[in-house]
């Protein structure tokens, strides 16, 4: 009996780290968060923290990150055309456009930072925050442009801030 | 320095190769910054571009910007291109010894607001 016992302990020590791993492989390492662009021709690549991920922005499904933060990108034909931040573990869920927190630092720790770029703290990224663990199923990111840039900007006239 | 004149001459010579290694991973590497290549957009751009390069870099120390060219490991090449919607911030840093490039980030901006976000960024996570 006390035989049978110790022959079947490590085994079942086995089984219970494997179910252990598959549950965190279920949770955590098969997880995907599913990245879409608001632009129907879609035929973007991409990133995630840094490196490509999928080639189209058609069913791209992104594995989640071991780290609390996700910085999306979408690039086509070499330009980066928009980002999602996604940051899990604190605030509240929101897709609100807001100022990134390393604009709030820079700012705080700029002196004597001209008006015109302190007028810019209105930042155009998208951030997003989520209260549980576990990243949203789905982000879009905002590729087209702003309502504001079809009346185009006056790049080639004098800065008006300065 | 007892302990010092203790060492024997190859310890001694270790030490100090690995002092001179030491150094050298920390020095930042020096960075030029060529004037803005401007492709139909207006000159105050580029200064507002650069002001920003210069207070991101500042705040994130990882390089150390020079005035000379002849002094400078790397440079970070400049470029505000116009297109339909906006302008492309363009960001190449190559080798000041050969031209070689390191890398190269291109990001959209609608107007010149969004160059916080995008030079914060490309601060913060590229320019090494």
């Amino acid at each position: 009996m006390r035989m049978r016992f110790l022959t079947t302990a490590p085994a079942m020590a086995h089984l219970f780290a494997f179910a252990m791993l598959a549950c965190c492989a279920v949770l955590n390492g098969c997880a995907t968060v599913k990245v879409e662009v608001d632009d129907s021709r879609e035929g973007y690549a991409i990133y995630c923290n840094g490196k490509k991920v999928c080639d189209n922005s058609e069913n791209c499904e992104v594995p989640v990150p071991s780290g609390d933060e996700m910085y999306l990108e979408a690039e086509k034909d070499g330009v980066v055309y928009g980002e999602a931040v996604i940051h899990r573990g604190d605030g509240g869920y929101t897709t609100q456009t807001l100022a990134p927190r390393g604009t709030a630092e820079i700012a705080a720790k700029t002196v004597g930072m001209p008006l015109g770029i302190a007028a810019g703290a209105i930042q155009p990224l998208e951030y997003i925050t989520t209260t549980t663990e576990y990243f949203p199923a789905e982000v879009m990111i905002p590729v087209m442009p702003p309502d504001s840039a079809v009346s185009a900007y006056p790049w080639d006239q004098p800065d008006p801030s300065k | 320095m007892l302990y010092l004149k203790c060492m024997s001459l190859s310890v001694r010579k270790i030490l100090l190769a690995l002092l001179i290694c030491a150094a050298a991973a920390c020095a930042k590497p020096r960075v030029y910054l060529p004037p803005v290549d401007l492709q139909g957009v207006h000159p105050d751009y580029a200064e507002r571009l650069v002001a920003l390069v210069r207070q991101y870099v500042a705040v994130d120390k990882h390089v150390l910007l020079v005035d000379n060219a002849q002094q400078s490991d790397k440079k970070l090449q400049l470029r505000l291109i116009r297109e339909k919607h906006g302008v492309i911030v363009a960001f190449e840093m190559r080798k000041s010894k050969d031209d070689s490039l390191i890398w190269a980030y291109r990001h959209i901006a609608y107007d010149a607001n969004y160059f916080i976000p995008i030079v914060s960024r490309v601060s913060k996570e590229k320019i090494r």
